[in-house]
């Protein structure tokens, strides 16, 4: 059962003309929904299902992608009406499977009306927005509806993407990929703990972005037994740090601050590595962040932890921390330094190639410009 | 395109809520019964009646002497309504003559990771075994080059029966569905394509035998080829460059050929014209809504936006729809004259106010679609450059063609008058993040 998440009264507005758009539409209309993968995403595939069939609105079914389906084929049988999601597609080649289901679109765009008789709902991250804007042209000009739904600014450490203090310095995984690479580790003999152990985190770590809690948690339970016969206290205290992620992403701040307390005590019984070290650091400040501790203590603190985390060679994470700073920064009123970290930032996300934070970021930018006008 | 005119469940100028929105569809290209309802001539506005001159150069062709048009225009710009109208007008008799339109769309004969020139050709072939007046069995060179094409598709792991006629439906689909199919035959091809070409242009030739006197030319329009999306070959070579500058100039046909071709080609350093041999190239533009540079004061371009409200009041009624003139010029402004944006624009308006719609609601209903250029545009280096080309009006000589391609292709940058001069979306130079990359910000 999903509770419902609070997407704030701008959002709301928002979401009560996608209806009206559904509602008055005759035929095919193509609309485009963009919101990050998460507990917002959740909330408004809840939404367009409890409105489908419904106040003039026509059914509406949701078609989840998986790995490697062609969104097209999916769509094929004929269709009242679809909220279509999963074009992120996640693992190493995702920008590659993105760019293939855009051009896919674009290709068969005149056969949509044929496969879906109402409303294509496209639910989208930035990414793929940006993808289908600029490679699909002829598709996109067909949409008669576009919104956003944009982070709530009360709740900096929600809005950040999931994966931002995952466990590995990775781009989205595919947790079809993941539980397939389980199930072939599990066959060994004798049985690698360890690397199961690490599987279990990352495919933690995956479940996590979607949203997927139940799972997570059971794959973290998994993790935990791994860990306990064959894993180090670094990482048994990477995986508190994990639990204590989703946690905080549940907003469950008391809860990401004992898991925070067992990670420390697990990093601190033995010589814990300048890594871990400094990501301990980092999740006690997002843990301030998330008390509205609005201080120029806590950027002065942030940006520290930043130069640890690059020179412990985790330069995404310190990325992440410049992230956080900036939006410090911003709530203090030192717009030009907020704009300077998160300017620093984007140039690292994008010079890896890790476009999801790098749009967060430039969501960031469009924003605090917004308020300032 | 088998739906019925829209006219037959809208009455037209459109009024209510929900009419509005309907007529005001930007996914619905004009299907020939459409037009004498609802298309309104731009030409004079888009630099001169390109499409009719297509006709013309059509019509006007002597002898056995054919020519090929290469069509290519900005999505929303409305290429496929114009080549269904071209088909259309071809068909129709003029001084004792008409023309067998073979309308040819990429979609239904190929698959778009995989489109070079023996797939084209199997699609013509199949395209003519689909014409109701035309009987492939009863050429010399159908069943010839049906199976030297079945004997490739052997080679490629699929047997396929011997009557073309009912072996069509799954050509198509082979051709269209099976990526790793269609590389293969593609690669078996190689070595066959001069025989192929040769037999499909004896091919062509004898199908017009079997056509009316008065009717015998056939022009093949084949339309969303410039859907296919770049790529590299086997050969690490763009795959744009491969299809329309080195094989599509291969296929010398005994018909009059109208090919649509990536805008993103009028950028490359080969020219098409170089390559096709007496081909013509038709951009289509915008429609200018605004003064050309070179003036101290760039006004309204008056006669763009009396064009585009006469094609808006086909599909509204104007007096009863908006409060006054300003709410109309006002939403006619914000399209930068794409006229899928005017509608869209239009058809988005019954969602956040009542009619008849306000100034205001122009706001209204322009704000999220600001919002999405906002996101598209924040960080992007080439901020500065569209205060350039907003300035003069063209891109300076120095442009990253990679740029180039972004701006023109996500409807960023606009182009009139093909390519005459250039001008950034309304809509997106009401961004922050353009205002920002102003030189005097």
């Amino acid at each position: 059962m999903i509770e419902p998440v609070d997407l704030g009264a701008e959002n709301d507005e928002r979401m009560a003309r996608l209806r009206e758009a559904l509602a008055l539409g005759g035929g095919f209309q193509l609309a485009v929904v963009q919101v990050e993968p998460g507990e917002q995403r959740e909330e408004v595939l809840r939404r367009l299902a409890g409105w489908s069939g419904r106040n003039g609105v026509p059914p509406l079914e949701l078609v989840r992608l998986g790995a490697g389906e062609s969104p097209v084929m999916k769509l094929g049988g004929g269709h009242a009406g679809v909220i279509l999601v999963g074009l992120e597609s996640e693992g190493p080649d995702r920008a590659e499977r993105t760019r293939q289901m855009v051009t896919e679109l674009n290709w068969s765009r005149d056969r949509l009306p044929d496969l879906v008789r109402g409303p294509l709902v496209l639910v989208v991250s930035q990414r793929v927005q940006t993808e289908l804007f600029e490679q699909a042209p002829d598709f996109y000009s067909w949409r008669t509806h576009s919104t956003s739904i944009t982070p709530q600014p009360r709740r900096p450490g929600e809005a950040l993407p999931v994966n931002w203090l995952g466990i590995e310095d990775t781009d989205p995984e595919d947790p079809d990929v993941l539980e397939s690479m389980i199930a072939h580790t599990e066959a060994l003999r004798p049985p690698a703990l360890r690397e199961l152990g690490r599987l279990y985190l990352r495919l933690a770590s995956a479940r996590s972005r979607r949203g997927e809690y139940a799972a997570v948690d059971a794959a973290l339970d998994v993790a935990h037994q791994a860990y306990a016969s064959a894993g180090t206290p670094d990482d048994r205290a990477n995986l508190l740090l994990l639990r204590g992620e989703v946690a905080r992403r549940r907003g469950r701040v008391d809860e990401a601050s004992d898991w925070l307390n067992r990670a420390r005590s697990e990093a601190r019984s033995v010589s814990p590595t300048p890594h871990v070290v400094a990501k301990l650091q980092l999740f006690e400040l997002l843990l301030a962040l998330d008390r509205e501790e609005w201080t120029a203590a806590l950027a002065d603190r942030l940006a520290v932890v930043a130069v640890r985390l690059d020179a412990a060679g985790r330069p995404t994470r310190a990325d992440v921390a410049r992230g956080y700073r900036g939006l410090v920064l911003e709530r203090l009123g030192r717009h030009a330094e907020a704009r300077a970290e998160w300017t620093t930032a984007l140039a690292g996300f994008d010079t890896r190639e890790q476009a999801e934070p790098a749009e967060y970021l430039r969501k960031l930018l469009a924003e605090s410009d917004a308020h300032r006008d | 395109m088998t739906r019925s005119p829209i006219q037959d469940t809208l009455t037209f100028p459109a009024v209510g809520r929900r009419e509005v929105r309907a007529a005001c569809d930007p996914s619905r290209p004009l299907i020939p019964e459409e037009q004498g309802q609802l298309h309104e001539d731009l030409s004079i506005v888009q630099g001169g009646d390109r499409i009719g001159q297509i006709e013309n150069r059509i019509r006007d062709a002597w002898a056995d002497s054919y020519v090929c048009e290469l069509v290519t225009g900005h999505a929303g710009c409305g290429k496929s309504t114009e080549l269904l109208r071209l088909a259309s007008e071809l068909r129709k008799p003029r001084e004792g003559r008409a023309y067998h339109v073979v309308y040819i769309d990429a979609y239904d004969y190929l698959n778009p990771f995989e489109v070079r020139l023996p797939q084209l050709v199997v699609s013509l072939m199949a395209a003519l075994a689909e014409e109701p007046r035309v009987d492939l069995r009863k050429t010399r060179s159908g069943p010839k080059l049906w199976d030297q094409v079945r004997g490739l598709l052997t080679k490629a792991g699929r047997e396929i029966g011997s009557d073309l006629a009912k072996e069509v439906p799954v050509l198509k689909s082979l051709l269209r569905v099976d990526l790793k199919f269609v590389r293969d035959f593609r690669r078996e091809s190689s070595d066959h394509i001069q025989q192929i070409l040769s037999l499909i242009r004896d091919l062509v030739l004898e199908v017009r035998t079997q056509l009316p006197a008065d009717q015998s030319e056939i022009v093949f329009v084949v339309d969303n080829l410039e859907k296919i999306p770049d790529g590299e070959t086997e050969t690490k070579v763009s795959l744009h460059e491969t299809l329309f500058l080195r094989e599509l100039p291969l296929l010398d046909v005994p018909a009059h050929l109208v090919l649509t071709y990536p805008i993103s080609l009028n950028y490359s350093a080969v020219a098409l014209r170089q390559v096709f041999h007496d081909a013509r190239q038709t951009t289509i533009p915008m429609v200018g809504i605004r003064q050309k540079p070179g003036l101290a004061v760039r006004g309204d371009d008056v006669q763009g936006i009396a064009t585009l409200r006469r094609l808006l009041a086909r599909r509204v009624r104007l007096d009863q729809v908006f409060t006054d003139e300003g709410a109309i010029l006002g939403v006619i402004r914000e399209s930068g004259g794409c006229v899928r944006d005017l509608l869209r624009l239009v058809g988005e308006m019954p969602t956040v106010g009542a009619i008849p719609f306000s100034s205001a609601t122009v706001d209204a209903v322009i704000a999220d679609y600001i919002n999405e250029y906002e996101r598209i545009l924040q960080g992007k280096s080439y901020l500065p450059l569209l205060h350039t080309i907003e300035r003069t009006g063209a891109f300076p000589g120095d442009t990253d063609p990679a740029w180039k391609q972004q701006l023109l292709l996500g409807l960023i940058v606009l182009e009139y008058d093909t390519g005459t001069w250039y001008d950034v979306h309304p809509l997106a130079k009401r961004t922050r993040a353009y205002r920002a990359a102003s030189p005097e910000s």
